[in-house]
């Protein structure tokens, strides 16, 4: 394909309806690395098209295998939380980052890296002076600053367009050794990643959803073909093992901050919370159908109100966007 | 041979929404014959001079072809309205001996005439019988049905043309028959939404602003509109205060006379003078009509975001101060706040069955609108969500009996409460204040520090828990808050944000 000029590209930006990025420019240290070149990571060069100059805004020394965590940019509290908790967990044992840096699932991540003191390297659709999106300035100077790195295989000035996100995602899935897909709907642009890292022949790791939920579609539908299942800590460990290496970590305590409360003891089994892990309701079904403590049968909406507001609390369940509640797994 | 003839009638003019005494002086003179008003007349009065010639010539009386000066007194203010044709006519017909001042001498007079004589009746007659009754004289008006306040003293005497005061034949005001409280539907016909109609008993027990959000169709604009038929009947000031407001403006008092609430819905293309008031004359706007009612704003993402801004200080202050150059107008304007979205400009944002079309920074932007300034003002907020089929066709098990009933406990219980105290109510509480009305023990206390902690709640979002609990308590009748009232509270509370990714 031939690339267009950044002329060319900025007329279909605005012809597509885009707004050019004209907020400020990243801070950092400014490289270019050619193909081939000292610094040019090994594992972009054995994909398909590898870019020929990356524009790197930070750590050029940071572009590094590791683990791609992305989802849905729409993304439901689930998906978030499970972008966060896998990607701090990653981070915690020093495995680079990797995703797009949009909205959702990837910001989660990038943040969860940064909050566990890892490094993070966000791959951009379009050059590195055309952040997008313009809302995450700061979290993209953020990682600059703590050692990551904003890279491009576009010129500093290319302004994003739908194809170069499309083309990103290769980026991201061969520079990493696995990409773990959080969320994903039917159809969604994630899936395109996980086409790139298969044909690549790096692993798909997949959270799965409920069946019921249209937001996790996708995850399962890739589980169903092949992927490997990420269904908590331990499987994560294990493949975080299989594929980086490091030992597994006996003493890791599932209780520390970023556990799953899935698996956490819930002080008083009353069966609420099960419902609610089960299907998540909104409160007028709660109220209906949600079981109640045969004590408290008489003041059934009174106990339900406390137990939701405790739940909730303890940070058991969350309020969905759509006013359902549901397990939160933050 | 000087003659100087004079007559003094009294009047009065609107100004926002309560009317001014005015005095119309008439003197006829020798003179150049001539016709002039003065002291700060709009066009209306101006035009007043054909009008009052013409109809006291068509009544078969006699325009004294002399120089005739009306003086609307005091000077300083600005008088505006058509009310002032019939006083002038009575002035001049009296001055020029005429008639006999007798049958207006302890009065207030107020009426336009049409060319032919008769007595048209005005805009805003409520807010003319309230200011005779402020200043103890009998109101003369033109024969309509004027609906008239239980507790007035002053007589109304109408007349249907100007020769009706020579003969003296006045007639009395036509009271419109009550059609008692109906009209808005019942709460039985929304299906399903337990929790929302249960958020609205709360919220008209309290007087709590309401925000509503959910996808198109869910049943909110239902939910709002049935509001009036679970809120305590307006009481006798309060119909006073609603009714005038009503009549200066021109709408149907009916319902307010017969004790039902406001419930006013301005279209979210509604300008800020529209809503707040203004124009020339000063017209009251749609805070105003709400005033002891409901102020439904529909899509309040849609106002524009100036209208809103613009309409927050009255709304905080439960008045509105116009400022012009001849002053300022006050009108009262305090209302139960209730306002209803989308959670995004298509809709379905966070919907499961149909998907949402936006992008997420539309969604984003949508929703930083939606709070907007008027945030300060809502304490519960809650999500309206589509009913399930069973729940539509079998209709709702809380009707608005029911509701009301637990709104007039919940307001009876808050009211002995506050009786049984010494200290005055003030309108707002502070946290202390708070504390002391909500009197909850030291378990309950705590368990609220806890879920203020866990959910970050601001200070503000401490109080708004608090004034709903206490609310929840009232209805409940229950003296302390309890465990109960405050999670319930919690669970109604207002978000951050309102969902949707960020």
């Amino acid at each position: 394909m031939i690339e267009p000029s950044v002329a060319q590209a900025r007329k279909q930006q605005s012809s597509q309806g885009f707004k050019a990025y004209t907020g400020s420019k990243l801070k950092g240290k400014r490289s270019i690395v050619a193909f081939g070149a000292q610094g040019y990571p090994e594992a972009l060069m054995r994909i398909p098209h590898p870019p020929e100059k990356l524009y790197a805004i930070g750590d050029a020394g940071a572009l590094v295998e590791g683990l791609a965590v992305i989802g849905a940019r729409r993304a439901t509290p689930y998906g978030r939380a499970c972008a966060a908790h896998f990607a701090s967990m990653a981070a915690e044992r020093g495995i680079p980052i990797i995703s797009g840096g949009a909205y959702g699932c990837d910001s989660e991540a990038h943040r969860a890296a940064l909050k566990a003191g890892g490094t993070t390297v966000v791959f951009l659709g379009g050059g590195c002076d055309q952040l997008y999106p313009a809302k995450h300035f700061g979290l993209f100077q953020e990682i600059v600053d703590a050692g990551g790195v904003v890279v491009s295989e576009r010129t500093w000035d290319f302004p994003p367009l739908p194809y170069t996100f499309r083309a990103r995602n290769r980026l991201i899935a061969g520079l990493a050794r696995a990409t773990l897909i959080v969320e994903a709907g039917l159809p969604s642009g994630t899936f395109s990643t996980a086409d790139e890292a298969l044909s690549a022949n790096k692993d798909v790791l997949v959270v799965p959803g409920a069946i019921t939920s249209k937001t996790s579609a996708g995850s399962n539908r890739l589980l169903y073909q092949g992927a490997t299942p990420i269904v908590d800590d331990e499987t994560f460990q294990d493949v975080m093992c299989g594929l980086f290496g490091f030992l597994h970590q006996e003493s890791y305590d599932a209780s520390s901050n970023g556990a799953l409360h899935l698996q956490e003891k819930d002080s008083a089994d009353d069966g609420l919370l099960e419902a609610l892990r089960a299907e998540p309701m909104r409160m007028d079904r709660i109220m209906r159908e949600a079981p109640c403590p045969s004590g408290w049968q008489s003041q059934r909406e009174s106990w339900l109100q406390m137990r939701m507001a405790e739940l909730e609390r303890d940070g058991l369940i969350a309020r969905y966007p759509d006013g359902r509640y549901g397990p939160n797994v933050l | 041979m000087a003659s100087f003839k004079q007559c003094a009638v009294r009047s009065a003019t609107i100004i926002g929404v309560r009317a001014e005494p005015v005095r119309v002086e008439v003197v006829v003179s020798n003179g150049m014959p001539g016709f002039s008003i003065v002291g700060m007349p709009d066009a209306a009065i101006q035009e007043a001079r054909e009008r009052v010639r013409a109809a006291i010539r068509a009544c078969g009386f006699r325009m004294p072809p002399e120089k005739i000066v009306v003086n609307l007194a005091p000077g300083s203010l600005k008088k505006t309205g058509s009310g002032f044709d019939l006083p002038m006519a009575l002035g001049i017909l009296a001055a020029t001996g005429q008639i006999s001042p007798a049958s207006f001498q302890n009065a207030l007079v107020v009426g336009e005439l049409s060319l032919e004589g008769s007595i048209k009746p005005v805009q805003g007659i409520l807010a003319y019988l309230m200011c005779a009754e402020r200043s103890g004289f009998d109101l003369v008006c033109a024969s309509s049905s004027v609906p008239l306040f239980p507790s007035v003293s002053s007589q109304i005497r109408t007349a249907r043309t100007l020769s009706s005061f020579v003969k003296g034949t006045f007639g009395k005001p036509v009271v419109p028959a009550a059609d008692g409280v109906q009209g808005a539907g019942d709460y039985g016909d929304v299906g399903g939404h337990p929790t929302a109609k249960r958020a609205m008993q709360i919220a008209a027990a309290g007087n709590h602003g309401v925000l509503m959000m959910g996808p198109p169709g869910s049943g909110k604009t239902m939910l709002a509109a049935r509001l009036p038929s679970i809120l305590p009947p307006l009481s006798e000031r309060e119909r006073i205060e609603a009714a005038q407001i009503h009549s200066v403006a021109g709408e149907d008092v009916s319902s307010i006379l017969a004790g039902r609430r406001p419930f006013r819905a301005p279209h979210h293309s509604a300008s800020m003078a529209g809503l707040a008031g203004g124009g020339t004359p000063i017209h009251p706007g749609e805070l105003s009509l709400a005033h002891n009612g409901v102020l439904f704003l529909d899509e309040i993402a849609e106002f524009g975001p100036g209208v809103l801004q613009a309409i927050r200080k009255p709304v905080e202050e439960g008045c509105i101060a116009i400022t012009r150059v001849e002053g300022n107008v006050v009108m009262p304007s305090r209302f139960m706040l209730v306002a209803a979205s989308n959670p995004c400009p298509c809709g379905y944002c966070g919907d499961d069955k149909v998907s949402c079309s936006c992008s997420p920074t539309q969604v984003h932007a949508y929703q930083n609108r939606i709070g907007g300034p008027l945030i300060d003002r809502i304490d519960i907020c809650i999500d309206v969500w589509r009913s399930d089929f069973q729940d539509v066709v079998e209709g709702g098990a809380m009707d608005s009996a029911a509701l009301r009933s637990g709104v007039m406990a919940g307001r009876s219980f808050a009211f002995e409460r506050w009786s049984r105290a010494d200290t005055e109510r003030p309108d707002t509480l502070s946290v202390k204040a708070l504390m002391v009305e909500c009197d909850m023990d030291s378990g309950t206390r705590t368990y609220l520090q806890g879920m203020a902690e866990a959910y970050v709640l601001s200070g503000r979002g401490i109080m708004r828990t608090l004034a709903v609990a206490r609310t929840i308590a009232d209805i409940d009748q229950a003296a302390r808050v309890g465990r109960a009232h405050v999670a319930e509270a919690l669970n109604l509370r207002v978000r951050g944000r309102a969902g949707g990714p960020s």
